[in-house]
């Protein structure tokens, strides 16, 4: 504790931490939430029957996936500034979040439906079930337990990702940290913390993610 | 009656059903043999409109599968189908299985869809494994299942897709046995077969399937012991019955 003192990290450092913590959880919930529904329609919208529309999407996806997430969000940030109408950090940074994310969920919402197997959807049909629900009953709860990992694995990129968004000077717990450490002249300490936290926001997830999967394991 | 007339189907150049005329009446039992890739299965898909034709026609009790005013969900009602994979949702216990379309499809209350479910497990034999999940099942225990779900709709028609042939040897008899008592019930049946024994003992008629086209019909002595084309007597020297 003593030399915690030393490196001149006050009570109100740590709030300060904690508050850019949640701001963090903030941004990925908003993002999370927003980039799996993104991905659910682009996903469909990939197996689209129109050619044009594939190509569409799959060229969005593919220009999402290519461009840095850091260069995306300060597009995105300047880009309403300078059409002269400034968004916050926050709606850039969910914006931008939202887009990275949601392409790569759109594979994972894809390829969770091509897993299922056509003879089960062909079954379903034949038991006289509307496509509707054959998608409601069949698709839809074999390709969850399908997606799930990868998603989880999406949801957590994006908890870490948040951090890209200090650029744009949204002060989460990166940038928290980053403005504390200014002061203090002393990164290590800090940033040791910043890791705990960043842990300590993942674990709980990946945690209830992983009991999740093997209770979804257990029942099939 | 299942009337299918000139039908005709190709999956781009491959022309796989090349002018299929059967008839079949209720309570009739047929049974189809036929070198792989004879276009079986693709007739069957073709009765319930999983398939779509080039031409022709098919009526299933007067009721034409492919006129665009059909209701096919509701066609289907009346068309039990059972393939050679196991095609149990894996997802859902055994009794969920059956009772799935009977809840959603006829839309049973909860209790009745459940003693119909359970009635249809125990005269497969399954009703001691109502409660697991189809993962924990052996293959010919599945194909039961499979036979349960579809015969919970109480179909007019039930179709067998060779619904042995995935299955160990040992597990082939439990499967037979269970359409057999089908066939003795009076079910009206399409059976696609490898097994030509029971494709002999069960059928009222013998339907033998040759490069798209119903190259031989007839009673199963007929078919059997009196084939006429060649092609069928070599098919069938090929084969043990
Ligand atoms: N969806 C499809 N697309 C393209 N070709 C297909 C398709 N389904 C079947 N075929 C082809 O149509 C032909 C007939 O297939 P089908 O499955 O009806 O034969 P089958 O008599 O059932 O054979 P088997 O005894 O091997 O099951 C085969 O040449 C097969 O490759
Ligand atoms: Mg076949």
């Amino acid at each position: 504790m003593n030399d915690m003192f030393s490196t001149g990290i006050t009570p109100r450092d740590y709030w300060m931490m904690a508050y850019g913590a949640w701001k963090t959880i903030q941004m990925t919930l908003a993002a999370g939430l927003l980039a799996t529904l993104l991905g659910i329609v682009l996903g469909l919208l990939k197996m689209s029957r129109f050619a044009v529309v594939r190509l569409a999407v799959d060229t969005l996806v593919d220009v999402l996936r290519c461009i840095p997430l850091l260069v995306q969000v300060t597009l995105i940030f300047s880009g309403f500034a300078v059409l002269g109408a400034p968004i916050s950090a926050f709606t850039a940074g969910t914006i931008a979040l939202t887009l990275f994310a949601g392409s790569y969920t759109a594979e994972v919402v894809r390829d969770a439906i091509l897993a299922v197997p056509a003879p089960l959807r062909r079954a379903a049909r034949s038991l006289g079930m509307t496509a509707r629900q054959e998608y409601a009953y069949v698709v839809l709860p074999l390709g969850v337990r399908q997606a799930f990992p990868s998603w989880l694995g999406l949801m957590l990129g994006i908890v870490k990702d948040t951090s890209v968004v200090a650029v744009i000077g949204y002060a989460e717990l990166l940038k928290a940290t980053q403005t504390i450490i200014t002061r203090t002249q002393d990164p290590l300490p800090l940033l040791t913390l910043a890791a705990c936290f960043y842990f300590v926001i993942c674990f709980p997830l990946s945690m209830v993610g992983g009991y999740f999967e093997r209770s979804l394991k257990k029942r099939s | 009656m299942i009337s299918i007339q000139n039908v005709h189907k190709s999956f781009g150049q491959l022309e796989v059903l090349k002018g299929i005329d059967l008839t079949i009446e209720r309570g009739e039992v047929v049974t189809m043999i036929g070198p792989s890739g004879s276009g079986k299965s693709t007739l069957l898909q073709c009765i319930n409109g999983l398939e779509t034709i080039n031409s022709g026609e098919i009526h299933v009790d007067g009721t034409s599968v492919f006129a665009p005013d059909t209701d096919l969900n509701k066609l289907r009602q009346k068309l039990g189908i059972v393939f050679q994979s196991y095609n149990a949702f894996p997802h859902m216990t055994v009794q969920r299985n059956v009772t799935l379309a009977l809840r959603k499809v006829l839309r049973l209350p909860r209790a009745e869809a459940d003693e119909i479910a359970r009635r249809q497990l125990d005269r497969v034999g399954l009703l001691a494994k109502a409660d697991v999940y189809p993962g924990a099942l052996s293959g010919g225990q599945q194909q039961r299942l499979g036979i349960a779900r579809a015969l919970a709709m109480s179909p007019n028609y039930m179709l067998f897709d060779e619904v042995t042939s995935a299955l160990d040897p040992q597990l082939v008899g439990e499967v037979l046995a269970t359409m057999r008592d089908l066939s003795s019930e009076g079910m009206t049946m399409i059976a696609v077969t490898h097994e030509m024994k029971f494709a002999r003992e069960v059928a009222d008629r013998v339907v033998f399937f040759d490069k798209g086209v119903i190259a031989e019909s007839g009673n199963p002595e007929e078919v059997f012991l009196s084939p006429k084309s060649p092609r069928l007597k070599e098919f069938l020297s090929h084969s043990q019955f």
